[in-house]
């Protein structure tokens, strides 16, 4: 119940926030009314793969395999926490993140300083192809941890923090953290990965109206909670 | 008037040069970076630690024949849907700059430099100054083309270089990739910095003086071989490497003709045949850290004119030989944090040269070398620490010990040994400040313990081997 209220107040939050974070110009710029239906699309299950030519899933598998698996490893499971996991991202998560290092809307130190560069040539189907390409790879299930970091993060992700109003992250990153659409996978990420992003946004090197208010109260010891406990969900 | 208008351009050149390197200091953007980051749109914290030092994605990005390139290109295919042009719309070209101030401990005899009094505190502008061609050349095709003007030898040529083909046949299942290069410095083409081409110290004075004594693999062929190997790199863990090298030098003039290049086999060093050179590597990678450990190795032989005084005693190319067999061990750890990078590089030579080419002929400085068989050894161990990537400390320790051979270090003024001992050992401290990525001032000190075979009156002229330690003050900027 109380969880279809927050879904009821903060959908239409992200609906605004994604059309405004969304790309300013470019030439293959859907349309409004075509990203609103995209938008409708955010709490079901990934969209069909129907469009993508099988070229297309050549080509976003051989460029997976050989260039972006030199940072993000092999089948999108990267070693160094520089690099986040892909394997199992939801598809529109990383086709928006794909345009937005593209069109340098994600701005924080690593998104330019590896993926401005990496993004600048992607056209629109090849980014939708490598997002399929990533959303079917299956994560590698991490070993179980179980520490008192493990249960206090626990507690965030399915509670929130109500004395600071911080939202429960599964409202949005779904239950098990395995995202849904726009809502990124958290699930077995690297942990330092989580912590950077928590603060670029808490600092607003990532812009995001969504995440930027959650993240405002946190502090560095519940990032770490937080992200101690997403990493060892399979 | 065509000198003065020779000045002139020489001083605006110089100005030209200084305004850059002030506009690169002082710009607000740091997109002015060479061409590798401008062909990836990566900034330089993507390849390197602190440059030359690579991280593992520099590491893929050389083995894979320096062709990664998200830049816009210019194509062209055939009929039958055949690619045929793929070219980067941006020539890689890019610019280094080095200035240096080098200092030693007590200056250099006058009698060293004929006809030059000793300055202690020698300004360098630029010590170096170097074009790159740097960047894919067709899809598996790249090149690292290195063109230097250096101060000391006042001649501009070309310096390291490294062409390669690289085929990357990774899939979901593997990763693989193989490839050829031809280079002209053995293990200039490796991408660990604990074998000797981009080893540390990175950069280092050319106006102090150093150890006579070093194995044939370290250093002693730059630029003056040419070089071609195969490489396999398989899991990201596994490399392998075979190839060989023969004598290409570079300035040579020709002793008969006078005229420019060396004729057939009358070079300086000529090899007999090829030099086989072999290198094998694995890497673990874990969280943010990597480790290697690995051995390489050259085995050569070579007519021996080199240490000979002119006129040239030539034993001629087809004479004995004098064999050198290098065989090392290096290993490499690094830690790339966001905020803290440390990393350790350690290597150790072995070598064995075996005289009797010089034995046979007498010749080495015209004296009847006293062994026909010498061994040399060098260790190598580094600490680097850099702080956001700005600040960094480094610690290094070098130890060259070997056969005692009163032809090969026979007494001179500073540069040689007296006892005939090549045993050296110096420790360099180094603090680096890299402002910009493509920015960097170094404050280095090499502190000699033995220089060529003793601490004190090594050269049998009186001159202590703390008498070289230099202390080195390098700009260095990358455009
Ligand atoms: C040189 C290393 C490098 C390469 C090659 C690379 N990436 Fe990245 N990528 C990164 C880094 C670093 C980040 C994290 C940026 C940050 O911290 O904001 C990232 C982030 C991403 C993200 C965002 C993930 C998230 O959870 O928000 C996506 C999607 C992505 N990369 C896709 C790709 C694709 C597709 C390719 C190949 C076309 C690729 N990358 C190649 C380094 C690389
Ligand atoms: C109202 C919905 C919502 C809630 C609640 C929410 N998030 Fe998010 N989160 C998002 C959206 C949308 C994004 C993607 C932002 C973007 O596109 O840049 C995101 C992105 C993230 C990322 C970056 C992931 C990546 O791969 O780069 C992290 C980390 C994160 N959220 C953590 C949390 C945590 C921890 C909580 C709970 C305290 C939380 N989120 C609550 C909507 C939400």
């Amino acid at each position: 119940m109380n969880r279809l209220f927050s879904m009821a107040v903060l959908f239409p939050l992200v609906t605004t926030s994604v059309l405004a974070a969304g790309p300013e110009t470019h030439e293959n710029q859907p349309t409004t009314g075509e990203q609103a239906a995209a938008l409708t699309k955010i709490q079901q299950t990934a969209p069909s793969e129907e469009q993508i030519t099988p070229e297309l899933k050549d080509a976003a598998a051989k460029l997976a395999a050989q260039e972006c698996a030199l940072c993000h490893g092999r089948s999108g499971q990267s070693i160094s926490p520089t690099f986040p996991r892909l394997a199992g991202q939801r598809a529109e998560y990383i086709e928006a993140q794909l345009k937005a290092f593209r069109d340098a809307t994600r701005k924080d130190p690593d998104a330019q300083a590896y993926m401005w560069g990496m993004a600048s040539q992607l056209t629109d189907p090849i980014i939708e192809a490598l997002g399929h390409y990533y959303e079917q790879l299956k994560p590698v299930a991490p070993n179980p941890v179980d520490s008192r970091q493990v249960a206090a993060g626990k507690e965030i992700f399915e509670r929130g923090i109500p004395a600071q109003n911080v939202p429960a992250c599964q409202t949005c990153h779904m239950a098990q953290a395995q995202g849904a659409g726009l809502f990124p996978r958290l699930a077995g990420q690297h942990a330092a990965y989580l912590v950077k992003q928590m603060n670029s946004f808490k600092n607003g090197l990532r812009v995001n109206p969504v995440m930027q208010p959650i993240m405002q109260s946190f502090t560095s010891e519940q990032m770490e909670q937080v992200a101690t406990y997403l990493e060892s969900l399979p | 008037m065509k000198s003065t208008l020779q000045i002139i351009s020489k001083a605006g050149q110089y100005i030209w040069l200084a305004v850059m390197a002030m506009v690169l200091l002082w710009s607000n953007s740091a997109d002015a970076v060479p061409s590798f980051a401008r062909q990836t749109g990566m900034a330089c914290a993507a390849c390197h630690t602190v440059f030359p030092e690579l991280t593992p994605f520099g590491r893929q990005f050389k083995l894979n024949g320096y062709v990664i390139s998200n830049l816009k290109t210019i194509k062209d295919i055939t009929l039958n849907k055949e690619d045929i042009l793929e070219l980067n719309a941006m020539p890689p070209i890019s610019f280094m700059f080095q200035t240096s101030v080098t200092s030693t401990n007590k200056a250099l005899p006058d009698a060293n430099i004929p006809g030059h009094l000793a300055q202690d505190g020698t300004f360098e502008f630029p010590q170096q100054a170097s074009i790159f061609f740097a960047g894919a050349i067709s899809p598996k095709i790249g090149a690292f083309v290195q063109a230097t003007y250096s101060s000391a030898s006042g001649t501009f040529g070309f310096d390291n270089t490294d062409l390669r083909f690289a085929d990357n046949l990774s899939n979901e299942n593997r990763d693989f990739v193989y490839g050829i290069t031809l280079n002209n410095n053995p293990t200039v083409q490796d991408v660990w910095n604990s074998t000797p081409a981009w080893g540390f110290p990175f950069e280092g004075p050319d106006a102090a003086p150093t150890p006579a004594a070093a194995t044939r693999i370290d250093g002693s062929l730059a630029q003056n071989v040419g070089g071609a190997s195969a490489y396999l790199w398989w899991n990201n863990a596994l490399y392998a490497e075979a190839g060989v090298y023969r004598t290409s030098p570079q300035g040579f003039q020709n002793g008969t003709t006078g005229g420019n290049g060396p004729i057939d086999s009358s070079a300086v060093d000529p090899m007999n045949g090829v030099a086989p050179y072999w290198r094998l590597a694995y890497q673990a990678q874990w969280d943010r850290h990597s480790l290697e450990v690995g051995t390489f190795g050259l085995y050569e032989e070579v007519f021996p004119t080199h240490l000979n005084p002119a006129p040239l005693v030539q034993v001629g190319a087809n004479g004995p030989t004098d064999n050198f067999t290098d065989v090392a061990a290096d290993a490499q750890y690094q830690f790339i944090g966001d905020e803290h990078i440390f990393t350790v590089l350690t290597s150790y030579i072995h070598e064995d040269q075996d005289l009797h080419g010089s034995v046979n002929s007498a010749i080495i400085n015209g004296l009847t070398p006293p062994n026909s068989h010498d061994t040399l050894e060098t260790f190598k161990i580094t600490g680097n620490y850099y702080y956001h990537r700005k600040y960094g400390l480094s610690l290094g320790y070098v130890n060259t010990w070997g056969t005692t051979d009163t032809a090969l270090y026979a007494p001179a003024p500073v540069t040689g040994s007296n006892n005939g001992s090549p045993d050296s050992d110096y420790f360099i401290a180094q603090a680096t400040y890299v402002p910009w990525l493509n920015t960097k001032f170094v404050l280095q000190y090499t502190a000699y313990n033995k220089f060529n075979g003793a601490s004190s009156n090594y050269d049998g002229s009186g001159r202590s081997a703390s008498d070289n330690n230099t202390l080195y003050f390098l700009g260095w900027f990358n455009f």
